[in-house]
């Protein structure tokens, strides 16, 4: 092609096309004033078709809930009410502006929903046993937070909508792929949960379960149980959500009256911990500090006694994703239980005097791991 | 992803059991009632065998 036509074309050279004008100036006119609708528009259906499916994760997790509770036989009247209210329950995170205090405030409003949703339960199912109360109350809480999920995208994706604001839908769509990701893992955490199968997250409750087979255990406190034993020479005292009902436990409780009785020469706690990209699963490490999840009161609390105890705090770690942590255990992760046993008594040996005590806690779900 | 959602493959749950006595080890799927360190009889020597193991593998790879 030589140069004139190549200018010609494009309404470049001194004869102008009126018409070639046209097609170069049309869609610089319509991308400068319709440019965000238009990405808006792309944008919108990409979300709508998430947006649908967030709806029928949160459908299906209600409708496998209903149909797992309506097949015990401890049912009692009302129980497609009762749920329908506890799949819609929210908590208001207390007030912040002044922090000081605010945590023993979250662990008040966290504990009055599980303890008021348990009697809940408990109610609907008269008769029936704390791993199947547990196992309901599990089931509320991942319905309830699909369907909160659900909630809070549309709103923002309707807003944004109802506006035409493209850049209020900026975020939404930045954010939506990482939602997605803990929607479908929460969607196939209903089925392991609902047959009782082992989680990711139980890892840490799996490595204590098993340092505490054969062993009287004693209640240290709600939903939690401890036992002693000798690892590497030391005293040991084992702690662990009680299995196999879907339950953490609470581990800040039952070590300030361990630590009330023992003096503790260390704390070591075995949990689950999120793998970064590239990472592998089922990777073991070792670290420092106090290794628990959730809203954070109980970390608070744990290292809080640690301090005030001077007592070191280890922590072993079992990488996973998202996804594995609240689905069927995995191989990988399994095959993690014996390594992360032997870095626990390897942080013992190293750590601790001969005739030393240490606790050792096992983090995380218990669903399915029993003791 | 824009062009092909990757098909996950089905996982299935296995229940792995080990007896003290016998040493004796078996495979098998995942039972309603199956829970880690849950104790039953064992098939071979008829003594305790613990749960040792409750995991997922992907349909296919499974190695008994």
């Amino acid at each position: 092609m030589n140069l004139t036509d190549f200018e010609e074309f494009f309404g470049l050279g001194d004869e102008t096309s009126p018409i070639m004008m046209l097609i170069w100036i049309l869609p610089v006119i319509l991308f400068v004033f319709y440019g965000q609708r238009i990405q808006l528009m792309v944008a919108s259906g990409e979300i709508k078709k998430q947006i649908k499916k967030l709806g029928e994760y949160g459908t299906h997790s209600m409708k496998e809930t209903t149909a797992y509770v309506k097949g015990l036989p401890d049912v009692g009247d009302g129980a497609d009410r009762e749920i329908a209210i506890m799949a819609d329950y929210f908590t208001i995170a207390p007030v912040d502006m002044d922090p000081a205090g605010v945590v023993s405030k979250v662990r008040h409003v966290v504990r009055t929903r599980e303890e008021y949703t348990r009697r809940q339960v408990e109610a609907m199912l008269p008769g029936s046993d704390g791993v199947v109360v547990a196992r309901v109350q599990t089931l509320m809480e991942v319905t309830a937070s699909l369907r909160m999920i659900h909630r809070i995208v549309n709103h923002m994706y309707l807003t944004a909508k109802r506006q035409n604001n493209y850049p209020l839908i900026l975020p939404l769509q930045m954010m939506l792929p990482f939602v997605m990701e803990e929607a479908e893992a929460m969607r196939d955490a209903v089925d392991a949960f609902k047959k009782g199968q082992p989680v990711g997250d139980g890892v840490g409750p799996a490595v204590v379960g098993a340092m505490m087979r054969g062993l009287p255990k004693k209640t240290a406190s709600h939903q939690t149980v401890s036992a002693e034993s000798v690892i590497e020479g030391r005293r040991a005292i084992l702690l662990k959500a009680e299995g196999p009902a879907p339950v953490v436990g609470r581990p800040d409780e039952a070590l300030q009256g361990i630590i009330g009785e023992t003096k503790l020469d260390a704390i070591v706690m075995v949990d689950a911990a999120l793998k970064m990209e590239g990472e592998e699963s089922g990777v073991v490490s070792r670290g420092f500090g106090a290794a628990i999840g959730g809203t954070g009161a109980e970390r608070f609390r744990i290292e809080e006694i640690a301090v005030q105890n001077d007592t070191p705090v280890f922590c072993v770690v079992v990488k996973q994703s998202v996804k594995e942590s609240i689905t069927l255990m995995s191989s990988a992760i399994h095959g993690a239980v014996e390594t992360a046993t032997g870095h626990v008594a390897g942080i013992i040996r190293d750590n601790t005097p001969q005739d030393g005590t240490v606790l050792v806690i096992g983090v995380g779900n218990t669903g399915g791991v029993g003791q | 992803m824009i062009f092909f959602e990757e098909k996950e493959a089905q996982v299935i749950p296995y229940t792995l059991s080990r007896c003290d006595s016998c040493g004796h080890d078996s495979k098998r799927k995942f039972a309603p009632d199956d829970y880690l360190y849950k104790e039953s009889e064992c098939g071979k020597c008829g003594k305790a065998e613990v749960i040792m193991g409750i995991f997922g593998e992907a349909e296919g790879s499974a190695s008994s």
